[in-house]
């Protein structure tokens, strides 16, 4: 059985509109015209225990708000949500007791005092038992190296000792299920890294990770599946790898040429930009063109002096799948065929 | 319930641990929220020393009016009235939603959070002013120490209702420090002697809207101008704070599913 | 000069705007006004039972005291402190040492817009609620040298507070003190009571003090006869008296603006 069994959850909000103008200002005064916004639009999906999940999605994709249904701080306005046999929003305290969250933007630590205070007050709400805390926090403080950082006050603490803490403030109750929501946001690399290394390792101990990011680096270091969210729907739920092919096999080729490239190419071509007049980027599908006759064929026709060739970067298939106008049909079409409809588009890559 | 009682134990510990961090800046607001809470027993002494009375209340009988009343807040703000403030300032800024992750009632929770060591201090001053208005007047009998105790037990349940009211408004009305002014001046009516007030409104600042059972009802007890009768009172206040419970928690249903 | 007049404009304008999404906040002034002056209007009223005047006041004048009172914090009232303890303590003050507009000013500039919603969302209406509902007179003796001098605690009560919020720049918390500050400063303005109430050694210090410029003589301006500490003044002098305060206020505001200036560069608080 699934750890967590979403079904057509979909989410409402109601937004005020106000003016810009001295008189729409004057106006709203009176009445604020309304509109109904679909944040989360019936989306489902299952998460089995153990995995490490990411959400992607453009800002105000409807990403967070999907978060704080499965977290039970929200109530969805319709569908369902079954995480470790409990309905989150309906028995909250049972289930939250089960769940951690760490939010990149929103501290739980307490400004002017240590972390190690605001542990222990996390440990009598949470109702850990002395010897459990201690062990946790023991294993934890190891594993994050905070021995001595925790208490100096939190105020005095930089950013990346700050947030290890705050993910020891969410790890206290040995939680089975750990929400983070751009955990590693304004981090330098090597916090970064401390960090990955340890939600890997928790990983490891069988606790399952939601994550939310835009951090594609950190997504392909640390996330099996990738779920991508635009529009409050799901438009891509894969592996990374898989996420990948569906592009198809795919490179990026930068060429210095002696003669001018013109627009028109065989197929399987496709020119990104042009650098300088005898320099350009292409897309190179090597299913249609593979590469050996790709460089013969161009060698003869414009010469190549210089060359390198590039794996299409995930970025370029974010950028892709984000920039999708809100369309229905093609939240509906299978995502391979989105691809084609886009590869007719031109320059949209860069 | 023993958790719930070493949830507070570590609140107060963490509350505190917070303000020795601005120890000096703690005694001065202490004096200070003290030196506040005399403001309007200030005017009072000015009045009346400029010739000007309640008519009906010595000095030191409308001065008891007004000790009963901070002694009250002295109870109420630091244990409960703090919530206020809490969802003030935690639902504007998006934070009230790390309360709900707790395995906690989230109503223990925000009073937990809005814990405020300081406001002890109106128990000093309360307890001062107390003092010397029952040095003006005659002994209270043991019957009026009684039926004072049971009335003050309504008077803070009054305070703990209205916390609920305000602070579940904030859910919706997100943001606006004008809850404060408006519990500042409904409450305003409870400082005085309720004789002042004509006959409706101390009917309604008895029965509807008991600000006067927050002061005037058992500092009158304590006179000795209320009879057993006057304990009915209880029955209300504790209708009122089953009322406010309900709404507090039919606002923060409208919040969890409102919110942003 | 313009380029300036155009920013404080604009600043206003973007002010008015904010808190026009806010103006429920501000609505709550028709309940809190009106209720608080019912309150006054009860104890005046038992106060005065077999008297014609306490401390040469009647009971219409009483009234229209605090009549005028609470129409002259409508008008004047700001949280510049707050604000600007608020940015210090969060760090985003350094967003305004960036801006080439001192931030005094700025706040000076949101405060205009502010209390320019103000007037039509707050002080009419309270003020025709006074008039029809409780019947207070609320006619100035002279309208000229009552706006004048509303003018001048406008801007009294914008320095007294801009420096209250200075001092985030030197304590770091300070809430508490603020709060008391502010409600001495209210008391010492004569908000909850004429200064004449005052024993005559407080009144002689209140005198000097520069409270009573935000509340009390415009108060009393507005009346139409000033007195304090046994000092009777006409409108031209109390007034005269107002604004030579009110330039003393400004230039100490500004030093201490200059001073804060200084620590945040030098220390970077």
């Amino acid at each position: 059985m699934d750890m967590i069994e979403v079904k057509e959850l979909t989410r409402t909000f109601t937004i005020y509109e106000r003016g810009h103008t001295l008189r729409e200002v004057a106006k709203s005064l009176i009445r604020r015209p309304m509109k109904e916004v679909r944040a989360v639009d019936s989306i489902s999906f299952n998460i089995s225990q153990g995995e490490l999940v990411a959400f992607l999605g453009p800002n105000g994709a409807g990403k967070s708000t999907t978060l704080k249904m499965l977290s039970g701080v929200l109530h969805p306005s319709s569908g369902d949500i079954r995480c470790m046999g409990l309905v989150p929003w309906k028995q909250r305290r049972e289930y939250v007791r089960k769940i951690g969250a760490v939010f990149g933007q929103k501290s739980q630590l307490l400004w002017d005092i240590p972390p190690s205070d605001a542990f222990y007050m996390n440990k009598a709400i949470y109702g850990v038992p002395d010897k459990e805390y201690k062990e946790t926090l023991d294993e934890l403080v190891e594993l994050l190296q905070v021995g001595d950082i925790m208490r100096k006050p939190t105020r005095q603490l930089s950013l990346g000792e700050r947030m290890r803490c705050e993910f020891i403030m969410a790890m206290l109750h040995r939680p089975d299920l750990v929400f983070l929501d751009e955990p590693t946001i304004g981090l330098d690399m090597i916090a970064k890294e401390n960090i990955r290394n340890f939600i890997r390792s928790m990983n490891r101990k069988k606790v399952t990770f939601i994550l939310t990011t835009h951090d594609l680096e950190e997504v392909e270091l640390l996330a099996e599946r990738v779920m991508v969210i635009n529009h409050g729907r799901i438009i891509v739920d894969d592996t990374l790898s898989g996420l990948r092919k569906r592009l198809g096999d795919k490179k990026t080729v930068r060429i210095v040429t002696e003669l001018p490239v013109p627009d028109e190419l065989p197929a399987g071509l496709r020119i990104m930009e042009r650098i300088r007049p005898f320099e350009v980027e292409l897309e190179v599908d090597t299913e249609i063109l593979p590469l050996r006759p790709f460089i013969s064929q161009f060698n003869e026709q414009f010469g190549i002096l210089d060359m390198a060739i590039e794996e299409l970067p995930i970025e370029a298939v974010m950028k892709e799948l984000y920039s999708e106008p809100d369309v229905q049909s093609y939240a509906a079409a299978p995502v391979q065929n989105l691809f084609q409809v886009n590869n007719g588009k031109t320059r949209s890559l860069d | 319930m023993k958790g719930i009682w070493l949830c507070w134990g570590a609140v107060f510990r963490v509350k505190l641990a917070e303000m020795m961090a601005y120890r000096s800046h703690f005694a001065l607001s202490m004096l200070l929220l003290i030196a506040g809470d005399l403001a309007v027993p200030l005017v009072t002494l000015l009045v009346y020393s400029s010739g000007a009375s309640f008519p009906g209340w010595s000095l030191y009988e409308a001065l008891l009016v007004q000790a009963v009343f901070v002694l009250a807040k002295g109870i109420a703000f630091p244990f409960f009235f703090g919530m206020v403030g809490t969802t003030l300032s935690q639902v504007r800024e998006g934070t009230f939603d790390l309360l709900l992750l707790k395995p906690r009632p989230v109503m223990l929770m925000s009073m937990l959070n809005g814990f405020d060591p300081d406001d002890f201090g109106r128990l000093l001053s309360g307890g001062v002013l107390f003092g010397y208005a029952l040095s003006g007047i005659a002994a209270p009998g043991a019957g009026d120490w009684l039926r004072f105790m049971l009335l003050f037990l309504a008077s803070i349940s009054i305070l703990f209702a209205m916390s609920l009211f305000l602070s579940g408004l904030l859910f919706r009305w997100v943001g606006s420090s004008r809850v404060f002014d408006i519990f500042d001046a409904v409450t305003s009516f409870g400082m005085y002697p309720g004789t002042i007030y004509s006959k409706t409104l101390s009917n309604m600042l008895t029965y509807v809207l008991p600000i006067g059972l927050i002061a005037f009802v058992p500092a009158a007890a304590l006179l000795g101008r209320e009879g057993w009768g006057a304990l009915w009172a209880l029955a209300s206040a504790a209708g009122i704070v089953g009322v406010s419970m309900l709404y507090w928690n039919a606002m923060l249903k409208n919040y969890s599913s409102a919110g942003g | 000069m313009s380029r300036l007049f155009a920013m404080i404009r604009a600043i206003g304008f973007v002010t008015y705007k904010e808190w026009a999404a806010f103006r429920t906040h501000m609505l709550a002034s028709l309940l809190v006004g009106p209720v608080l002056f019912l309150v006054q209007v009860f104890i005046w009223q038992a106060m005065f039972v077999g008297k014609e005047t306490i401390n040469g006041l009647t009971f219409q004048q009483m009234l229209t005291y605090f009549g005028v009172v609470t129409l002259i914090h409508y008008i004047t009232f700001d949280f510049a402190d707050w604000n600007l303890q608020m940015l210090v303590r969060s760090g985003k003050f350094v967003t305004f040492a960036l801006r080439p507009l001192p931030h005094w000013l700025f706040a000076l500039a949101q405060k205009i817009g502010h209390r320019s919603l103000a007037l039509g969302v707050e002080v009419l209406p309270v003020m025709l609620l006074f008039i029809f509902l409780f019947g207070v007179d609320l006619m100035p003796a002279s309208p000229g040298w009552a706006a004048i001098s509303i003018l001048l605690s406008f801007l009294m009560n914008f320095f007294i507070n801009y420096c209250v919020g200075l001092t985030a720049f030197w304590l770091v918390r300070a809430e508490g003190i603020r709060r008391v500050f502010l409600l001495l400063k209210d008391i010492s303005a004569g908000v909850f009571l004429p200064l004449s109430f005052f024993p005559e050694v407080l009144q002689k210090i209140l005198f000097f003090l520069p409270f009573q410029f935000i509340t009390y003589l415009p108060t009393r301006v507005y009346i139409g006869d000033y007195e304090l500490a046994g000092v009777s003044l006409t409108m031209a002098e109390a007034v005269g008296l107002q604004a030579a305060a009110v330039a003393v206020t400004a230039g100490l505001a500004l030093w201490l603006y200059h001073l804060a200036m200084k620590r945040f560069t030098g220390v970077g608080v």
